[in-house]
């Protein structure tokens, strides 16, 4: 086991670098650089030219990525084009309330989708089953910016029972209850679609499941059915589930960047499409490197999980 | 007598020192740390027309001799030599040329049929792949072989699904004998069967047999089935022929005391003699990624003395042959 | 002689399916004292299984007890409660299935799942019910049995897991053990050891085993008295001398005839019933043989053979025309149906 985490962290090594050569590069394809982003009328030609020189933005490509990756190998990932701050500062900042709506997002998905899921495929061809069937395929199709402003129009604008967005009332304190209220509608909205994918998932599992000898193994011995489905039917289905789970970060991290948006949720979804208008590549080369250490480190436990949940299966 | 008999039969296929080996990998680069030896060291000379069968417990590698005979899954040392040529060394062309005259059926008919398409059009498919025939004579023969297996031409619009279990290992055989081969391997045939059902299909190989001159490598773990069917028996034990005999001398006259031992175990279908004396062989087989040294069935052995901890025994004798160094009878 | 303690009396049980509603079980009738052993021998779909699983009601969704009756020490297994059941089902009457290697949960230790059944069932206090199990484990065989009692299933052999379904099986003392193909996935040297260890323990313990199996060496060497089942019917029962030596139904004597035996000459043609089984949604009308048989007559082809005695007051009682139409036969009385 412990080699296999040794092997699997050496992989990553190479994914990683692939990622931020690739990413360097498509980022700086786009047209338009951060110094245009300053420009006013007063700016001279000459004003332009010596803002890119400070930045290192006259120099070939590839010197600036290695520049860049020199700076990261020492712990360092620059300053902001447009605040100045320095870039560990700001993300830093924003980890925090995304780490929340995703952490939220997640765990409520899967409180409402397993259940579901389960009942489904226990019920299976009954209304219910129709009912969540039908109701999980709404959410997967349902895009994220439309569900947040359908939810913004009933709730906010409508029953004025929810706030619109941001993560505290302006000129409160703040506070559990207040963030709370602040948190329902970008969490429901991003736990729409990995709630309806799951309860596909779980429904599915669960099916390939409950025909397994073991479970009429479990019922001869007398259990009741409760336990023969939720203990020996439900740790079974839960393996392949478990590698859904890393996929779902990935998903997560995409619909995080629509949600903030919608929601002025300050967390780095925001800053992400903050950084994209003003072209601040540091900033975006640095969220780009920690959406990959998401991804890559998800799938890793995931994987590690897996392999605690099925005791046939041994990483060696 | 003998001696002179075995002489006048023309080998058909010879396999020589036969090794198929497993890798076992571990580690960080995934270095190879092991071997599973599912066929370690066989030899075996199969005669035209004859059927020899393959007998064993399962992992004892029968059925993996079968396939590397027939070149699914090649060798990993050995020669396997059919008409005189070595299959290991023939080009693709060349093999899917001699690949018509070695066919195999397997165990599960039904997976080893596409679900999605016809009967026809299944039977039609080897012939098509070995470019044998223009259209109206496929259409000819794929209605011949049905008949001859004993199903019928309506059967050719079907698809696996809708028949029943003895019916597409009729197809199977059907696929096989399309080609005209020389030699079956059939791994397994009747053993997903019903009874009733085994008794036809059994039959069905007979008639084959002497209508087209077949050849089989018959591997089957039931023994009744062997008898019926074989000519000769051959005793697989971890990877290696134990006991290699004419059908009759195998049961009248085992000489290993695996081969006893099997015989031992097969329930008889007559209460009477249920309490008839018998060994009955303690243990598992080893694991062939470990076996042990010496003779490999030592440990599970009620004659086992020290030389068969230390040395493997090696086949001996003529016409009936046997690897033990204490043999019966 | 002891007492019956099962007597299972006209037997019917049904699916619902697409369909509609199809009888997989038709008529099955017998009884067992302590230690006896039936076998129930047919081909797949013959109605084997399900007559089993009618006796633990565990028919699933789709499945009902149309007819009849279980009586079980004196109580109705066909009119018990759900709960009633699982007081009884690992306790009173357990089973052991065909696919030992799918049979137990691959994600729980050999000990958790029969501590499990265990504490179901005996409440013994937590030290002496690990000791209890292993102790079980022992005694079918099992070697190191408190070292692998803490090992996951997919590290032993086929063999010791059947050992290891045994051994839960036969925790709680079971008046009753239901054995369905316990030895078909395995090899024959570890079927040998398996019915030996059945027919060692039966003896020890007095448990009585209904053994269903396809295969007729199986069933003569377990058997004390066996039902021969054909597309859901019983076609003949017999205590298992009786049947070997003197089997009147057509489909008996086919089966017998179609294995090939070790002592036969191999020149010897084997015998082969023609045709298929007939599925379940297809019975033929009149007797559900007589399309395979090659004694059929006009009158097999229209009417249902009952089951009766071949001689009165014989246990030898078989399904066909042939056996009551001959008129060397004395009379008889039906016992267990009226014609249809």
């Amino acid at each position: 086991m412990f080699q296999y985490i040794v092997r699997r962290l050496l992989i990553a090594i190479p994914v990683l670098f692939g990622v931020t050569v690739f990413s360097f590069f498509i980022v700086n394809l786009a047209p338009g650089n951060p110094v245009e982003m300053f420009v006013n009328p007063d700016t001279t030609q000459a004003d332009i030219e010596l803002k890119k020189e400070a930045l290192g933005l006259n120099d070939p490509i590839y010197v600036q990525y290695v520049r860049w990756l020199g700076n990261l190998v020492q712990g360092d990932f620059g300053y902001s084009f447009s605040t100045y701050e320095p870039v560990l500062n700001m993300v830093s900042s924003r980890i925090g309330p995304t780490l929340l709506l995703m952490g939220t997002a997640l765990f409520v998905a899967y409180l409402i989708a397993i259940p579901i899921g389960v009942l489904s495929a226990t019920k299976q061809y009954s209304w219910l089953d129709y009912l969540s069937t039908s109701v999980s395929f709404l959410g997967i199709s349902i895009p994220h910016f439309f569900l947040g402003l359908g939810f913004i129009y009933i709730f906010a604008v409508q029953m004025h029972s929810l706030p619109t967005g941001g993560m505290n009332t302006l000129g409160s304190e703040g506070g559990f209850s207040d963030t709370f209220k602040h948190l329902i509608m970008p969490a429901m909205v991003l736990a729409a679609g990995i709630a309806g994918r799951m309860v596909r998932y779980v429904r599915s599992s669960m099916l390939d499941i409950l025909g397994q000898d073991y479970l009429r193994t479990a019922r001869s011995k007398g259990l009741r059915e409760f336990f023969v489905i939720n203990k020996h039917g439900f740790r079974n289905a839960l393996i392949p589930i478990i590698t859904v789970i890393g996929i779902d970060v990935s998903v997560l991290i995409g619909g995080a960047v629509v949600t903030e948006q919608i929601f002025q949720w300050p967390g780095l979804g925001q800053l992400t499409i903050q950084s994209i208008g003003s072209r601040d590549y540091p900033t975006l080369m640095a969220i780009n490197f920690l959406a990959a250490i998401a991804v890559l480190s998800s799938n890793l436990l995931a994987d590690i999980f897996y392999s605690v949940a099925d005791p046939r299966i041994k990483y060696d | 007598m003998s001696l002179i008999k075995s002489d006048e039969r023309t080998p058909l296929l010879e396999v020589q020192n036969l090794k198929k080996y497993f890798p076992i990998k571990k580690g960080i680069i995934s270095r190879t740390v092991g071997q599973v030896k599912a066929v370690d060291g066989l030899n075996l000379t199969i005669y035209e027309g004859e059927t020899i069968s393959l007998v064993g417990e399962s992992g004892c590698g029968k059925s993996t001799t079968g396939r590397a005979i027939v070149q699914l899954d090649p060798q990993t040392e050995g020669k396997v030599i059919f008409k005189g040529k070595e299959l290991s060394t023939l080009s693709s062309m060349e093999l899917r040329k001699i690949r018509t005259d070695l066919q195999i059926i397997f165990q599960d008919p039904y997976s080893s049929l596409n679900p999605r398409k016809r009967i026809g059009d299944l039977l039609a498919e080897p012939l098509l792949a070995h470019k044998l025939t223009d259209k109206s004579e496929v259409s000819r023969k794929v209605d011949d072989i049905l008949e001859i297996v004993g199903l019928s031409k309506f059967h050719k619009s079907r698809y696996p699904h809708e028949f029943s279990g003895g019916q597409r290992q009729r197809i199977g055989i059907a696929r096989a004998l399309i080609l005209q081969p020389k030699l079956i391997v059939c791994d397994e045939p009747v053993s997903a069967l019903d009874v009733s059902i085994q008794a036809q299909v059994l039959n069905l190989l007979k008639d084959l047999q002497k209508e087209f001159q077949l050849t089989y490598l018959f591997i089957a773990h039931g023994l009744g089935v062997v008898k019926y069917i074989s000519d000769r028996i051959a005793v697989m034990y971890l990877g290696k022929i134990v006991e290699l005999a004419k059908t009759e001398d195998i049961f009248k006259n085992p000489r290993h005391p695996y081969t006893q031992a099997l015989l031992h175990a097969y329930p008889i279908p007559n209460p009477h003699l249920r309490s008839r004396e018998r060994i009955v062989m303690e243990g598992d087989v080893p694991s062939p990624a470990n076996p042990p040294k010496g003779c490999s069935f030592h440990a599970r052995c009620p004659l086992a003395q020290d030389i068969c901890r230390s040395q493997a025994p090696a086949l001996q004798g003529d016409e009936h042959t046997v690897a033990c160094h204490f043999p019966l009878g | 002689m002891e007492k019956n303690f099962l007597e299972v009396d006209k037997l019917q049980t049904a699916f619902q399916t697409d369909k509609g509603e199809v009888i997989s079980v038709e008529e099955v009738s017998f009884q067992l004292r302590p230690g006896e052993t039936i076998g129930i021998v047919g081909e797949s779909g013959c109605g084997k299984s399900v007559t089993s699983l009618s006796l633990m009601r565990l028919l699933g969704h789709s499945g009902v007890i149309k007819k009849g009756s279980i009586t079980f020490n004196g109580r109705d297994l066909t009119k018990a409660t759900e709960a009633e059941m699982r007081s009884i089902r690992g306790n009173e009457i357990s089973m052991i299935f065909q696919e030992p290697m799918t049979s137990l949960n691959p994600v729980f230790t050999v000990g958790n799942q029969m501590l499990e059944l265990i504490n179901l069932h005996m409440k013994l206090p937590a030290k002496e019910a690990r000791a209890y199990a292993v102790e079980m484990l022992t005694k079918v065989g099992i070697p190191r049995a408190s070292e692998i009692i803490d090992e996951y299933p997919h590290k032993l052999s086929g063999g010791m897991r059947q050992r290891v379904m045994i051994a839960m099986a036969l925790s709680c003392k079971p008046k009753l053990l239901i054995a369905d193909e316990p030895t078909t996935a395995l090899d024959v040297t570890i079927q040998a050891q398996i019915l030996e260890l059945m027919k060692k323990l039966r003896d020890e313990s007095n448990t009585a085993i209904m053994i269903i199996s396809h295969d007729l060496g199986v069933i003569a060497e377990m058997a004390d008295k066996v039902i021969v089942m054909y597309a859901g019917q019983v076609v003949e029962e017999a205590d298992v001398f009786t049947l070997f030596d003197d089997p009147k139904h057509p489909y008996t004597k086919g089966l017998m005839d179609s294995i090939p035996h070790l002592e036969h000459d191999s020149d010897q043609r084997l015998f082969s019933i023609p045709g298929t089984v007939p599925t379940i949604h297809n019975m033929p009308k009149g007797c559900r043989f007589h399309t395979r048989c090659q004694y059929a007559t006009e009158k097999c082809a229209h009417e249902k053979p009952p089951l009766l005695p071949i001689q009165p007051e014989s246990d030898h009682r078989v399904r066909c025309w042939l056996q009551q139409d001959d008129p060397h036969r004395a009379p008889i009385q039906p016992r267990t149906e009226v014609i249809a």
